[in-house]
């Protein structure tokens, strides 16, 4: 199955969505598209709204290849899941989202060997991306160095305070 | 320490849950906008919610006396937020009452800042960013620590 998702961003992305649908009218593998805020309805494809992140979870999992708006927690989700990523970026032209960060997002990925970036958007695009990432890997690195980042700064404040205002017991 | 986690829905929220461990031994609340997750955000900690603020002005104007009652409700040490737009009312109002703030550029800025991470950089205590690549274009303040993946 290949899974699409727009994600919960309040514009729409019909442009991926009714290019999919199309895609999907050619495919023998089913295309299930979270569509979001879209107009377009999918005729050849299932599609749903919005689910919650435990339904995107199992979705993501029984998902053959990710096609995703190349947006931070979409992303996150297929490559967690280490599945084939394809991004397509939202502009702003289209009315698609405020500014073209997602063009910059979806070609460092791109660049990095992460996901594969369609920019421009076409249903041919679409397909040759699909067919390529099959058979890549997928990539993860963690959270780990980020987090630890964040625990320190927060450490050193919590010392501060314990400075400042000693807990009672230690009067 | 109590820490405030605000963020929109979404991908910020994604974000945000990818860094949770970061905050074993505090106490923790969230602020966010209501979508389909309210209840997964509800089961990790105690959670506020608003509609999505966007660029209205008249709902950012509503959350400012929302998030002051929120922060004199909590009366946290930490606000740490991976954007969007709902950090602008928690950091100013963190810089007026003298609570800390993080503010962790989302994963999805490669190469220029969100609005959002324009405005709260000369006030936020702490500024880091996901891509090496935006220090270029941030001040000193900034630091690239990783990311969430």
């Amino acid at each position: 199955m290949i899974l699409v998702t727009v994600g919960t961003h309040n514009q729409n992305f019909d442009r991926l969505v009714r290019a999919m649908d199309e895609l999907a009218a050619e495919l023998d593998e089913p295309v299930l598209i979270q569509r979001g805020s879209s107009h377009y309805l999918p005729r050849h494809a299932e599609h749903f709204e919005w689910a919650s992140s435990q339904r995107m979870e199992q979705l993501t999992q029984q998902a053959r290849v990710i096609v995703s708006h190349a947006a931070a927690g979409s992303i996150l989700l297929a490559l967690l899941h280490h599945k084939p990523l394809v991004v397509v970026p939202r502009l702003q032209r289209f009315g698609e989202s405020i500014d073209d960060h997602q063009r910059q997002l979806s070609t460092a990925l791109h660049e990095q060997g992460k996901a594969i970036a369609v920019d421009p958007l076409s249903k041919e695009a679409l397909r040759l991306a699909i067919d390529t990432v099959t058979q890549q890997g997928s990539y993860i690195e963690g959270s780990t160095r980020l987090v630890q980042a964040v625990r320190r700064q927060l450490g050193l404040w919590d010392e501060a305070k314990r400075r400042v205002m000693p807990a009672r017991e230690d009067i | 320490m109590k820490i405030g986690l605000v963020c929109s829905h979404g991908g910020h929220l994604t974000e945000t849950l990818q860094i949770l461990p970061a905050f074993e031994g505090h106490d923790l609340f969230f602020a966010t906008y209501h979508s389909a997750r309210d209840n997964e955000v509800r089961a990790i900690a105690q959670a506020y919610f608003t509609t999505n603020i966007g660029t209205s002005l008249w709902r950012m104007f509503l959350a400012l006396f929302w998030s002051l009652l929120v922060l004199l409700r909590e009366r946290p040490d930490v606000i740490l937020s991976l954007g969007a737009e709902i950090a602008l009312p928690f950091f100013f109002w963190s810089k007026l009452l003298g609570i800390r703030t993080i503010f962790i550029e989302s994963w999805c800025r490669v190469e220029n800042l969100s609005k959002t991470g324009k405005l709260v950089y000369p006030i936020a205590d702490a500024f880091l960013v996901q891509w090496p690549q935006l220090l270029k274009v941030c001040g000193p303040k900034a630091q690239y620590q990783g990311a969430v993946i």
